[in-house]
């Protein structure tokens, strides 16, 4: 479990670093609007290209943003049925919901993969810039997802396995 | 098999995913994928997953919702709260009841800022609860006038919730935020009325406080100069065409963040709050949007929407009937879903059962939202209420379902107001549009 906790620090450590530059990007991205509609209201020349750099700056800024979601859990889930059952089952069924959601970030990964591979020679519309590169990064910050959602599983799995077996040591106990 | 049973298939596996403890999100994409592999084929369906993420993260329109999160997060880091509710209290403070109607009206103006139901109560927990319970507020009526409070949140304009709806249905965002404004001023009445009631019943849940003096609410203005200033902004740059609502987002993520470093918040604690707020939040409500898109192309290739449709046709029942059935339905859904949760589940069922029957998508936007939020404040799961119940542990559950009653009796008769004259709500986008 050391191993397991040094790993969940590091790669939780990473995707706040991340998140955190995600959100630097959105706070600047804030301000080239605030500017470009000041120069839009004051000067009637608004900001070249804005439409193709926040385009491309949101995509990256919101994949940012997927894997501190899913260290931290926050993802909305309805435990009525746990809290129904008991402890034990509710364990158990948020097992089955970490597995269900890393079963669908793998195929997202591989399909933003594939995204981008096909976005190879598009540019965006006014500026002219490349996409592909934005989309690999936006594939590869989303990769980080995988770890992350790994951790959180492999995390949910011992504690069902933990709480499973404190149950029977106490019946057997009893 | 049919499309239609797979459809119903397909539901019923939605539900029983979420209920497994499945991130609703996760649980709509899942079942999406599945059915659509079902219907069309594997490689198409799996290649919808990569098409609805990228088509979402790259949408500029969608870009709006990082940018509200995260306004609403620095306005609670640089807690304009406080300074709403200082000013609500100085000139309402000294009537009965007076604290409880500064709270609804501070949540009223932290909501325009805010955008969310959940958030604002738990902004006013902090800032209004302790204020009450100080001055004798009996607890019941301090807790539900919160609750009643921040359910005025998704409703009051620029609400996050509304600008979710737009997106999902494709509406303008503006007509939208301007219906609003009649049926949220209706409610902020019905619920100063409701308190109004409760402490002439009983005078004494609420005791008056002390007179303030004109120096001290001039005071109040003064340094609520920011947060009047912040909403000016946002609000009047919307509603004049001055901008954009992305734009007026921005905008007021600028002016939020100066505010803030102004009043020496920008703390490495606050800043560490603001981040995970806005990533956590943003990231799960798209979440759930490219989950609810990649459910809706299923639902359109199988036709239930009209199937439903033409189902409840069948059945020749009023309007007002099927209408009626869908309150309770969200009355129920609210009190156990987050409202993001309980919109976008439902919305692709559930608009063309609507639209069908000839009634406004935009009336019916503000009849969802406003519904949801009475659920959010209705027993057993009412998500306001457990938000006030987490940061309260010394007040019994049963006393803040108590104090939320009232409330939402009004609350039903503000719905029954509405939905009998559609006009309170459709008549200023019909002049302004």
């Amino acid at each position: 479990m050391i191993l397991t906790s040094a790993i969940e620090k590091s790669i939780r450590k990473t995707t706040e670093l991340i998140a955190l530059i995600g959100l630097s990007c959105l706070l600047i991205q804030a301000v080239m609007i605030v500017i470009d509609v000041l120069l839009r209201l004051f000067l009637n020349s608004p900001l070249f290209g804005m439409e193709d750099i926040n385009q491309l700056l949101i995509t990256i800024i919101l994949a940012s943003f997927f894997p501190i979601l899913l260290i931290d859990s926050k993802n909305i889930t309805i435990d009525f049925l746990g809290q129904l059952l008991g402890t034990k089952f509710k364990v158990w069924l948020d097992v089955v919901g970490q597995l269900f959601t890393l079963l669908l970030f793998i195929l997202v990964v591989w399909q933003l993969a594939i995204f981008s591979i096909e976005v190879e020679y598009q540019h965006t519309l006014i500026l002219q810039i490349p996409i592909a590169p934005f989309w690999w990064l936006t594939t590869g910050l989303m990769t980080l997802c995988i770890p992350a959602q790994l951790i959180v599983t492999a995390s949910k799995i011992y504690q069902a396995i933990h709480s499973h077996s404190g149950i029977s040591e106490t019946e057997g106990t009893d | 098999m049919e499309a239609i049973t797979i459809a119903l298939l397909g539901i019923l596996i939605m539900f029983a995913l979420i209920a497994l403890h499945v991130p609703v999100g996760v649980s709509l994409a899942i079942t999406g994928v599945g059915v659509f592999a079902w219907i069309v084929g594997f490689d198409e369906a799996v290649s919808l997953i990569g098409t609805e993420f990228s088509a979402t993260l790259s949408n500029m329109d969608y870009s709006i919702i990082p940018f509200f999160i995260l306004l609403g997060s620095l306005a609670s880091a640089a807690g304009l709260s406080t300074d709403l509710f200082r000013l609500a209290n100085s000139f309402l403070g000294h009537r009965r009841g007076g604290l409880a109607l500064a709270t609804v009206g501070g949540c009223a103006a932290f909501g325009s800022v805010c955008g969310s139901s959940l958030a604002t109560v738990a902004t006013m927990t902090r800032v209004a609860l302790p204020e009450m319970l100080k001055r004798g507020y009996n607890p019941s009526l301090a807790t539900g006038s919160i609750a009643a409070g921040g359910a005025l949140g998704s409703l009051i304009p620029p609400s996050l919730i509304i600008v979710l709806y737009a997106l999902l249905t494709d509406l303008d965002t503006r007509m939208l935020m301007i219906a609003a404004i009649i049926p949220a001023m209706l409610a902020i009445v019905m619920n100063a009325l409701t308190i109004i009631t409760i402490v002439r019943i009983n005078p004494d849940i609420a005791p008056k406080g002390e007179r303030a003096s004109w120096t001290t609410r001039g005071q109040s203005l003064i340094k609520s100069w920011q947060v009047l200033l912040l909403g000016g902004v946002v609000a009047g740059g919307i509603y004049g065409g001055v901008f954009n609502i992305t734009e007026a987002a921005a905008v007021g993520v600028v002016i939020a963040f100066v505010m803030c470093g102004m009043r020496g918040q920008l703390t490495k604690s606050n800043l560490r709050e603001v981040l995970q707020e806005t990533a956590s939040n943003t990231a799960m409500i798209y979440m759930m949007l490219i989950g609810a898109t990649i459910l809706s192309y299923f639902l359109s290739i199988s036709h239930m929407p009209e199937y439903t449709v033409t189902w409840i046709d069948s059945m020749n029942l009023p309007a007002f009937v099927v209408v009626l059935a869908l309150y309770l339905m969200y009355l129920i859904l609210g009190s156990i879903f987050e409202t993001v949760a309980a919109m976008v589940i439902t919305l692709p069922f559930v608009l063309p059962i609507v639209t069908g029957l000839g009634y406004d998508p935009i009336w019916w936007g503000i009849m969802m939202l406003s519904v949801i939020g009475t659920g959010m404040n209705t027993p057993p799961i009412g998500m306001n209420v457990f938000v006030l119940f987490g940061m309260t542990r010394d007040i019994p559950l049963k006393t803040i379902f108590a104090g939320t009653l009232p409330f939402v009796i009004s609350d039903i008769i503000k719905l029954l107001i509405l939905t009998t004259v559609p006009e309170i709500t459709l008549w200023l986008p019909s002049i302004i549009g």
